[in-house]
């Protein structure tokens, strides 16, 4: 069973760079999904102020819902990364926050890019491609 | 929590049963003390009949912009009307319900507490009361009259009983209340004391202490006695007291007395030893369970005594030990899994029991700030109860179980307010927004079951049923089905609902028939709404958005779509803000489907057409029938379901760049002449998902005389489209591919000069109705002005220059292919054009040579140089503007003008600085400025007429500006003309002609032998003949011809800037007259034979006056100079025509003083030798004072002391006095001694007042010419 069901990158005015639904479900749970993200924003805007440590981005886990746990990652540049996990699986938190800064680094790569226009959709396949990879492994 | 019992929910208060003597009961629950706790209180417990009619009302009471219950369920309102309104509520239903604690507890039970899963079909939601939590004060003790013997006999148990017992259900239905209502844990036994001392009475106390005592001897429940006496002095060693104390058998503490005149100090002392008591039973109890449980092996008593436990605890406030039984309670509970259960029938015993323990638990981790344990609680719970077990029909009363422990935990975290909201993110929005959710699942489980049972028979009966809000009535055990003739798990062949008692099947019936009744919507938005409230409290923008589209969602699926589109509308633009693509598709999809089914066409296209804008996520299949719904909204509604159909046209306007459907404009020149042809450019870009035929493009100006139309094919815009067409090939219909970007071109006559703008462009689609997107370009397109402004900004003559290069270039471009703007790249927009009049080629010049003079009429060459056609008529204006708007310029000129300013010298000193001359000017006559044809003030020039001008050639005109003040002045010359091909054009040009004084005079008086007369330092003297040089110096650029200079002799009214400052000594005539009189008289000039003089710049010009003052003044100008000049013209002299103009340069303002003294030397021509000649000084003193004076004659130093040419007899040192207006003679007579040229002796004399030599006699260069003597 896929522990990740989704991961989504946010930008700094809330917008979504890049969404992608792991659940392999219908066109209703690709919907769920996004607003399970959406709402995960208003949860973020609450963290950092309360729990922020540090240089720490990650911020943990936002909340849970029924079915799913949502993580979230935020950087020094207000770029949420957000991941919604089964609910069922047991995932420590040192493995999401390895999982973060996997992303990270792959955002940064991506973004790097002369050709990614800053702020805009990620539409790079090499980019989901690679995201694809590191969901795998965890 | 409004499905729990009030018993369980509250804190339980310890019960205390009064016996005999009631009145005094009444007294005794008055003046019980109470306690501050906070605790949870019920709003208004009301009747389910109530509830059902305040639920109707309140299922819309959801405002769509900020949605907000004001139902009567929202446990705290924030709105304060609402909270008000409660309260009172509140206050009234005490009123009802407090005085019967005692009366009708089973009542009150009946109304708080409900039916759980006893009667799953109940609609416990249809119960709306709320809860708050706050600050309470609860009697310490609760009282309630019994009778004796009024305690119910505890069944007996048998030996073993709990090792061999198999409990029926784990807790009693009536257990909670009737220990908090009606079973006593003390009972105080009121005695009345008998006053006679008879055994008899004494007798009947003791049988009323036996019956008390048996009857509560199974209950150990304790027992106090209240002796009430009526006499204060009562013999406490009274043998009847020790035996009362001694049939009782308790402590003697516990046996008072109560004399009624001391009722409150009674009631303090009776409350502490009643708590006491009441703390040792519940102690005792707790006790009892304890080893009940040790003995216990089914482990329903294990959860029973568990129960007990915690519940006694809480009458003793040993919250510890309360949490830690219920918990044990809790485990036991969930260890326990039923076998044998296929009606599921202990299952929902199981789930109740686990619902009030788990209720338990999470209160009181809550409020013990323990808010990770409570959720734990939580999740814990539901895991364990989530997955239902029993027969299908009753799956969707699961839900509503779900739905409810959902609500009640949401409803705790929200009264908690103390919670930490770290540890539960989003607090209890996310437990509202579930328990929606499954109630939802609750309406789709019972579908099928109504479905099957709606229209049976069996439900029709119930029909009328209410739903049943009790926990006892007919029921034994909590959680279980009320039972009929044996208990329901007696049943030993229980398989489907087929197989059911009939009883059970009338309650599975009822429960449908209950269930029909429900409204799910209202119930979902009610949940939804409490989450929302939450929300907007936390000011989650995003999750308000997310509750607002399952609110929205909700209302649709109930057909409230003007609800739900209120509420999809607010959520889009959220979405949009934020760019959430995927969840505005999903947003504006439901929009779509709410508008049509609405009916509102208008809207209906509005959305279309945002769904079908590319940003969106929706696939273009779905694309491609909304593009085609659109279509038959138009043409043929009756494809659709609902049938919806545009009436009238409807006119879109569209943003500049609509992601849909864009347009753009242009005119490729920013000018254009009148009478000529320009072209006009309107691109239009679709991103519809299909190929789209128009109907008809327009495009409306300012003048609607331009409007264009251009129609497309006549086919119906439903008709099918070629499939061969092409992108981008040429086409002269009117479809559009997708993506396709189509140029169109419009050929515009250009008519009479004026700005023309596009003010929009209209994209009709389908024809009556038809929708017209419709771009107002004047909105945000650039107008040619903006591109040119900055250059038009300077003066004509490069404007001339610059329309003559565009002209050219215009000329060139269209001579040339005019190049299309490419309608897939970006190009300049323009939306107007500016359309002239023929452009005017002719060339205006002015020739002339300045600077000009004052008051000279200055030649100025006009050329008209054509380089147009051939003019045939035409006018020429002339406009001198006022040169007072350059404030600057004057003052520069002021500055200068003080720089020419002719100064006045007495003996090359100079005196005084004169006014400038514009100051003269001003004030003398009123500054005059014209243009004329001729060198005359005779006729003005304003307007003049074209000749017929021949093409290439020059037109030439003289006139002259006149200007009397330093000026400079602009001129402006507007020309207009026809040509021969009757092209009308304008050209203007503006000179500036500065004018200047261009002389600098000096002025210097001089006495007649050519001393100044300093008597009076400044001044000069009257009636004394004076010299007057005047240097004029020429600082112009071109030369000059001076012809002559005259001087002019002011009257009085002239000389003087106020003829009243006039002196007094003026001795002539009236005053009437006084100003016509001439202030000097011109005795000679010294020019007036001079031939004119040429003046080269530089160059000097000096003339001498000879005059008079006649009269005295402080400051008078004795006349002004006029210098007759001409400008030289090169060549002949001869034949110098050239205008003389005249110069008036007034004389400085000088003092004039009379002389003091008037000195006469009578000296004779000549001498001869040896012939003595006298010489005589007669000097007349013209003051009002006695002159003293000092005589010295001195023989000039060049003579030495011998040598001298005269003889001399007189006095040569010596002192005279004259008095006023009298004379005095000196006389000296010389002998001449020699012939020739000599020098005469220097006759000083001194005025001794004035201490100045007087002026004629001041001379020592006087020479005499002597004649030798002839003897014949």
């Amino acid at each position: 069973m896929k522990k990740i069901v989704c991961v989504a990158v946010v930008g700094k005015v809330n917008d979504p760079l890049f969404i992608h639904d792991y659940s392999g479900g219908s066109e209703e749970n690709r919907l769920k999904l996004n607003y399970i993200v959406h709402c995960s924003l208003d949860i973020i805007e609450e963290k950092p102020g309360a729990k922020k440590v540090g240089n720490d981005m990650y911020l943990g886990l936002l909340y849970p819902t029924e079915d799913y746990k949502v993580y979230g990652y935020l950087t020094n540049t207000k770029i949420k990364f957000i991941i919604v996990v089964m609910d069922s699986t047991d995932i420590k938190d040192n493995d999401i926050r390895q999982f973060f800064k996997k992303l990270h680094v792959l955002y940064v790569q991506t973004t790097s890019s002369t050709f990614y226009k800053p702020n805009s959709k990620i539409e790079s396949n090499k980019f989901l491609n690679n995201v694809t990879t590191i969901v795998q492994t965890l | 929590m409004n499905e729990l019992p009030e018993e369980l929910v509250t804190l339980p208060i310890p019960l205390v049963g009064l016996i005999g003597i009631s009145n005094l009961h009444f007294y005794i629950e008055k003046n019980i003390s109470t306690r501050s706790i906070v605790d949870f209180q019920r709003l208004h417990p009301v009747s389910p009949i109530a509830t059902s009619s305040q639920q109707q009302q309140s299922h819309i009471s959801l405002d769509p912009l900020s949605p907000k219950l004001v139902s009567a369920d929202t446990p705290i309102s924030s709105s304060p009307s609402n909270q008000s309104r409660i309260e009172q509520q509140l206050n009234n239903d005490l009123l009802i319900s407090t005085p019967n604690n005692s009366g009708s507890p089973a009542l009150q039970q009946q109304q708080h507490s409900q039916s759980q899963s006893s009667s799953p079909n109940s609609s416990t939601t249809n119960t709306v009361s709320g809860w708050r939590v706050q600050l309470l004060q609860p009697p310490i003790i609760k009282v309630v009259s019994i009778e004796v013997g009024g305690l119910t006999n505890k069944k007996e148990k048998k030996p073993n009983h709990s090792e061999s017992f198999i409990p029926q259900g784990v807790i009693k239905a009536n257990w909670i209340h009737k220990h908090t209502a009606s079973l006593p844990s003390v009972v105080s036994l009121f005695l009345q004391w008998p006053e006679d001392k008879s055994p008899k009475s004494h007798d009947a106390l003791l049988s009323q202490i036996d019956a008390v005592k048996a009857n509560i001897k199974q209950r150990n429940v304790k027992l106090m006695i209240v002796i009430v006496t009526n006499s204060s002095n009562v013999d406490v060693y009274d043998e009847r007291f020790s035996m009362i104390r001694r049939r009782a058998d308790i402590d003697p503490k516990y046996i008072i007395f109560l004399n009624k005149s001391e009722m409150k100090i009674f009631v303090k002392k009776w409350e502490k030893l009643a708590l006491e008591l009441t703390d040792l039973h519940y102690k005792e109890e707790c006790q009892s369970s304890k080893s009940q449980i040790a003995k216990s092996t089914h482990p329903f008593l294990v959860i029973r005594y568990h129960f007990k436990i915690a519940f006694y605890s809480e009458f003793r406030n040993d919250m510890n030990s309360s949490l830690k039984y219920y918990t044990f309670a809790y485990n036991s509970l969930k260890d326990w899994k039923p076998n044998n259960d296929p009606r599921g029938s202990r299952f929902e015993e199981l789930r109740m029991i686990a619902s009030f323990l788990n209720f338990k638990i999470c209160k009181f981790y809550l409020w013990s700030n323990n808010s990770n344990e409570a959720l734990q609680q939580f999740e814990r719970h539901i895991r364990l109860f989530k997955i239902y077990h029993g027969p299908d029909e009753k799956q969707f009363g699961h839900y509503q179980w779900i739905a409810r422990e959902y609500q009640i935990f949401a409803e705790l975290l929200e009264m908690c307010t103390n919670t930490n909201r770290n540890a539960i993110p989003g607090g209890s929005i996310f437990y509202y927004q579930t328990a929606a959710k499954y109630t939802e699942e609750r309406r789709k489980y019972f579908k099928w079951v109504s479905d099957k049972y709606s229209n049976s028979t069996s439900v029709q009966k119930f029909k009328d049923s209410k739903p049943r809000f009790n926990l006892t009535t007919g029921c034994i055990y909590i959680g279980q089905p009320p039972p009929d003739l044996s208990h329901p798990l007696d049943h030993s062949t229980p398989a489907m609902v087929g197989v059911l008692h009939d009883d059970e099947m009338d309650d599975f019936y009822r429960s449908i028939s209950i269930e029909l009744q429900t409204n799910y919507t209202n119930l979902i938005v009610d949940l939804l709404g409490r989450a929302f409230e939450q929300a907007t409290i936390h000011r989650n923008t995003r999750i308000i958005s997310f509750i607002e589209s399952l609110i929205a969602n909700e209302y649709f699926i109930d057909h409230q779509y003007d609800m739900a589109l209120q509420y999809f509308n607010h959520n889009a633009l959220t979405y949009r803000r934020e760019k959430w693509w995927m969840l505005l598709t999903y947003t504006l999809s439901m929009c779509l489907k709410c508008v049509h089914n609405l009916n509102q066409p208008t809207s209906y296209i509005g959305y279309a057409m945002d769904l079908l804008s590319p940003d969106l996520t929706n696939s273009k299949k779905e694309r491609s029938i909304i593009q085609q719904f659109l279509l038959y909204v138009l043409v043929d509604s009756s494809k659709l379901s609902p049938p919806i159909s545009l009436t009238a046209p409807l006119d879109v306007k569209m943003d500049h760049t609509h992601p849909l459907i864009n347009c753009r404009v242009q005119f490729p020149h920013s000018i254009a002449t009148s009478h000529s042809k320009t072209e006009f450019f309107v691109v239009i870009e679709s991103h519809f998902p299909d190929p789209i035929r128009f109907s008809k493009l327009r495009a409306v100006f300012s003048d609607p005389s331009y409007n264009k139309v251009l129609n497309g094919d006549q086919l119906s815009i439903v008709d099918p489209i070629s499939p061969t067409l092409k992108m981008n090939q040429e086409r002269k219909d009117l479809v559009f591919l997708p993506n396709e970007s189509r140029l169109f071109s419009f050929t515009l006559a250009t008519k009479e000069k004026m700005e023309l703008e596009c003010q929009s462009v209209i994209l009709e689609l389908g024809s009556s109705p038809s929708v017209n997107f419709c771009w107002n370009i004047s909105e945000w397109a650039i107008k040619s002005d903006q591109e040119s402004s900055d250059k038009d900004q300077h003066n004509q003559q490069p404007q001339v220059k610059k329309n003559q290069v565009t002209l050219q270039q215009q000329q060139q471009q269209q001579q040339q292919q005019l190049v299309k703007p490419d309608p897939y790249k970006k190009f300049l927009e323009r939306s107007s054009i500016r359309i002239l009049d023929h452009e005017s080629l002719i060339q205006i010049k002015c020739n002339h040579t300045p600077p000009a003079i004052i008051n000279e009429f200055y030649e100025i060459e006009l050329e008209l140089v054509n380089n147009d056609k051939e003019i045939t008529k035409g006018t020429i204006t002339f406009e001198l503007l006022n040169p007072n708007i350059a404030t600057n310029q004057q003052q520069q000129q002021q500055q200068q003008t003080e720089l020419l300013l002719p100064t006045i010298e007495i003996n090359n000193k100079p005196l005084v600085s004169s006014p400038s001359i514009t100051q003269i000017h001003q004030t003398q006559q009123q500054a005059e400025r014209g243009i004329y044809p001729k060198p005359s003030f005779s006729e003005q020039l304003s307007t003049l007429s074209l000749p017929h001008i021949q093409e290439k050639a020059s037109f030439k005109k003289i006139f002259y500006l006149h200007s009397s003040q330093i000026d400079e002045n602009r001129l402006v010359i507007n020309v207009s003309y026809e040509t021969k091909s009757n092209e009308i054009s304008h050209s203007s040009k503006g000179f500036n002609f500065p004018v200047q004084i261009g002389f600098l005079t000096q002025f210097q008086f001089f006495s007649t032998n050519f001393t100044p007369n300093d008597m009076y330092d400044g001044a000069i003297v009257a009636k004394e003949p004076l010299l007057l040089l005047c240097d004029i110096r020429m600082n112009l650029p071109y030369d000059v011809v001076i012809d002559k200079t005259t001087l002019k002799i002011n009257n009085v009214s002239q000389a003087t800037l106020n003829p009243l400052m006039m002196g007094a000594s003026d001795e002539s005539g009236a005053p009437n007259d006084a100003s016509s009189v001439p202030v000097g008289h011109l005795l000679s000039s010294s020019n007036s034979n001079l031939s004119p003089s040429t003046l080269t710049r530089d160059g000097n010009y000096s003339c001498w006056f000879n005059l008079i003052p006649l009269i005295t003044g402080e400051s008078l100008s004795l006349g002004s100079l006029t210098i007759y000049w001409r400008r030289k013209v090169k060549g002949n002299d001869q034949d110098d025509k050239s205008i003389v103009s005249q110069l008036p340069i007034l004389l400085p303002h000088m003092r004039i003083t009379t002389n003091p003294f008037i000195t006469n030397v009578n000296v004779p021509s000549y001498g001869v030798v040896g012939v003595p000649l006298a010489h005589s000084i007669v000097i007349t003193n013209n003051t009002n004072f006695l002159q003293e004076f000092e005589l010295l004659v001195t023989n000039p130093a060049s003579y030495g002391g011998s040598d001298a040419p005269f003889l001399f007899a007189g006095d040569r040192v010596g002192t005279f006095s004259i008095h006023p207006e009298s004379t005095h003679e000196i006389r000296h007579v010389l002998l001449p001694l020699v012939a020739g040229k000599h020098p005469l002796p220097h006759f000083k004399i001194t005025s001794k007042r004035f201490n100045k030599e007087l002026p004629k006699t001041k001379n020592t260069n006087e020479f005499l010419f002597v004649k030798p003597f002839l003897s014949n």
